[in-house]
């Protein structure tokens, strides 16, 4: 019938738009990889398509609220929804800002750091990660958000380690180092770092969702 | 008369509907925001109507309902629902009006079939959807845990499902009423006014769902659904004699209202979840027994005033007996209604009473707070004074000792004959006027003073940089007070080119960049 294809049309609009996020992450990790080993040209490419992804997620996201605002029978949910999509999409305009913010300021990353960037960055996308199999189990099968979100926050501790870790290598160990560039590694750690903490909120949202739909 | 007593009748109809807010039956699809609609409310009274007239189940009073009949019912019913209403709403209006025709046909022997079996129904009915819920709801929870649908396409096939259960039930307490309301007085032209006054009443309350929403049910989708269908499946269960007879029973009238209630506690223990309290479910049983008593004897009396005053039959005695009875219980009504409105104004007016009272104290308890900070100031501003004085005193004493001292000693001086002697004597009179000059107990009082005046920063000070000297601390003050480095040198004792020096160590002391300014950071402190 005419409404269920309406319904069909939003949820894979939701559905794209978690994979949308998904390519996003995938991108941000290779463009920090492309900097870090200063591949110019494919971190251009990079910055592209995450300019790319992150207008896609908005327009979806924005063609979401409005399904989820004609239907009547949406009322209860639709908040949550629409929270936990504004979060999935915070999360997509850091990835952009932080990718754009390595060819604006172009950080000094001596090459014996490269390693725990990438690290850095692995456990924060890959708590991001996490989050999206837990956004889709809300709509298909809430029982296992719990046990997904489980996994948000042990990516999210383990990033906070290794940001502490590199911070404590910058500060302490790299004498070479200016002060003003030590400052400047700190604030991109903290960068990288923010995409974990975006995720546990996500995580934080879909553990009360989950509450509110099995109620 | 008759068509007076119908239109009377069907206001007290249109009365129950909006009285007792929107009817509970549609609080399951509202609670789910399904059935709120404007085009909602008109289906339902037209699934309603048809289950009445089309589809008829086999329920029967056996005696004809008439004009009087209904007139009587619905007065007496009303006047137990508004007074019991006032300790809880949940009570079955309909079982109001069906004991009410009990209470008329003992006056009138009519011979109505109503009897222990109906009762029996009542009693069974709810434990039936009780168990039915739990049934319906565990087989849902199952089919749509394997079905592994989309959410979105659960909300909304389960909107369409609970819309259309909610239909059928309109539709299902039609068939239970439809026997008994095959009467003379549903005419088309009475009908079309019934739907119009239940129309309009309904509509009225419409803007009221969303209190009825938050208040009376916050359920999910599943449990709306299942409570909606274990309700119609046992009203329409007691509704024929193929389905009633199964357990002994004649099919009977049964109240939506309280199957609702028990579906409700079914799909509450299915969910491991408390839908009231045990206090709440003894209040509304007690309560629809004591109305159920009340209706029942106001249709006897109604029916007696009627039947003396319109038929003629009844004795001149019983007919004043009855209408005094009528204005009694109407006069306790009014009464119970104007207590409980002015006991709720006093209650009003004692919360307001109490919360200008407690708006005074605080009020008052801050101007003594403000009072006692300006009597402690000013208190510490004498004691200051105080002390200043005593300083002045003991200085003005200090002074004139040291310089009667000085006279006595240069007396001494005078007589000494001796050349060496007498410069020994004015060497140590040298001595004693060069420590004279640095003033040190002058020094200390001030300190003193000023310390006193500026206790925080000292604390600040101290907390912040506890490996300060004296002296240091010395120094932050006088820099905080912007003294130039001679002052500065004057009060300590020392040369200008030694302030300097202890300025130096200070600004390491604390930690200082080149580009920062010593005095500036000494009064970020």
């Amino acid at each position: 019938m005419w409404f269920f294809k309406r319904i069909d049309k939003t949820n894979q609009q939701i559905e794209s738009f978690f994979d949308t996020v998904d390519q996003a992450l995938l991108v941000f990790k290779q463009g920090v990889k492309n900097y870090l080993y200063s591949e110019t040209g494919a971190f251009n490419d990079n910055l592209a398509s995450i300019t790319k992804l992150e207008s896609d997620a908005e327009l979806m996201r924005r063609e979401i609220e409005s399904g989820l605002y004609s239907r009547t029978s949406y009322i209860r949910m639709r908040g949550d929804v629409m929270r936990l999509l504004e979060r999935m999409g915070h999360i997509v305009d850091l990835l952009n800002d932080n990718l754009y913010q390595f060819d604006i300021e172009r950080p000094y990353i001596p090459a014996e750091l490269n390693a725990d960037i990438q690290q850095l960055t692995e456990l924060s996308t890959q708590a991001v990660e996490t989050t999206i199999p837990a956004a889709k189990a809300y709509f298909r099968s809430p029982e296992g958000i719990t046990e997904k979100i489980h996994r948000v926050y042990f990516y999210k501790r383990e990033a906070d380690k290794q940001a502490k870790l590199l911070k404590r290598k910058v500060f302490h160990e790299m004498d070479s180092l200016k002060l003003s560039e030590k400052f400047h590694l700190r604030y991109f750690a903290l960068h990288i770092e923010e995409l974990s903490r975006a995720s546990e909120k996500v995580a934080d949202q879909l553990s009360v969702m989950s509450v509110k739909r099995t109620y | 008369m008759d068509i007076l007593l119908i239109l009377i009748a069907f206001a007290h109809v249109a009365i129950f509907v909006s009285r007792g807010g929107v009817p509970l039956m549609v609080a399951p699809s509202a609670s789910c925001y399904v059935a709120p609609r404007a085009l909602v409310f008109p289906l339902l009274a037209v699934s309603l109507l048809a289950g009445t007239h089309f589809l008829a189940g086999d329920v029967s009073f056996g005696v004809e309902v008439d004009a009087r009949a209904l007139f009587v019912c619905f007065t007496a019913a009303l006047v137990a629902y508004a007074i019991c209403r006032a300790i809880t709403p949940h009570i079955s209006r309909l079982y109001l009006v069906v004991v009410a025709f009990v209470g008329r046909s003992f006056l009138l022997h009519e011979g109505a079939t109503f009897g222990w079996h109906d009762f029996l129904g009542w009693i069974v009915s709810p434990a039936i959807a009780f168990v039915l819920a739990v049934l319906i709801f565990n087989a849902l929870s199952a089919l749509l845990r394997d079905a592994n649908i989309r959410y979105l396409s659960f909300l909304q096939i389960m909107g369409c499902a609970i819309s259309g259960a909610t239909l059928l039930l309109f539709m299902a307490v039609g068939i239970n009423l439809g026997g008994v309301l095959t009467m003379e007085v549903f005419t088309p032209w009475s009908l079309a006014v019934l739907g119009c006054a239940v129309l309009l009443a309904g509509y009225r309350k419409m803007t009221l769902i969303s209190v009825l929403r938050e208040r009376e049910f916050d359920i999910n989708p599943m449990v709306a659904l299942a409570t909606l269908l274990s309700t119609t499946a046992v009203i329409l269960f007691f509704s024929f004699d193929a389905t009633a007879s199964l357990i002994g029973i004649k099919p009977t009238i049964i109240s939506p209202v309280v199957l609702l209630f028990a579906s409700l506690l079914g799909c509450s223990r299915s969910q491991r979840r408390s839908a009231m309290s045990g206090d709440e479910f003894v209040r509304i049983c007690v309560v629809n027994i004591v109305a159920l008593i009340i209706s029942l004897t106001l249709g006897y009396l109604l029916s007696a005033l009627l039947v003396g005053d319109f038929v003629g039959g009844g004795e001149l005695k019983s007919v004043l007996l009855s209408l005094a009875i009528v204005v009694v219980v109407l006069l306790a009504l009014i009464t119970l209604q104007n207590r409980r409105k002015s006991h709720q104004r006093a209650l009003l007016a004692r919360e307001q009473a109490k919360l200008l009272e407690a708006n005074r104290r605080s009020l008052n308890r801050l101007e003594v707070e403000a009072m006692q900070a300006e009597n402690d100031n000013l208190r510490n501003q004498l004691e200051l004074k105080r002390k200043e004085l005593i300083s002045v005193a003991m200085n003005i004493t200090e002074q004139k000792e040291f310089i009667h001292h000085l006279y006595e000693e240069l007396k001494q001086i005078r007589k000494v004959e001796d050349a060496a002697e007498k410069d020994r004597m004015l060497d140590k009179l040298h001595t004693d006027l060069s420590l004279r000059m640095n003033f040190t107990s002058e020094i200390d009082s001030f300190y003193t003073q000023v310390e006193q005046l500026h206790k925080d920063f000292g604390v600040r000070l101290t907390e912040k940089f506890p490996d300060l000297t004296r002296q240091e601390r010395r120094l932050v003050i006088l820099l905080r007070l912007d003294f130039s480095t001679k002052y500065i040198a004057t009060l300590m004792n020392i040369s200008p080119k030694s302030v300097e020096i202890s300025r130096h160590r200070l600004r390491a002391k604390l930690g200082l960049k080149r580009e920062q300014n010593l005095t500036n950071f000494i009064k970020t402190i």
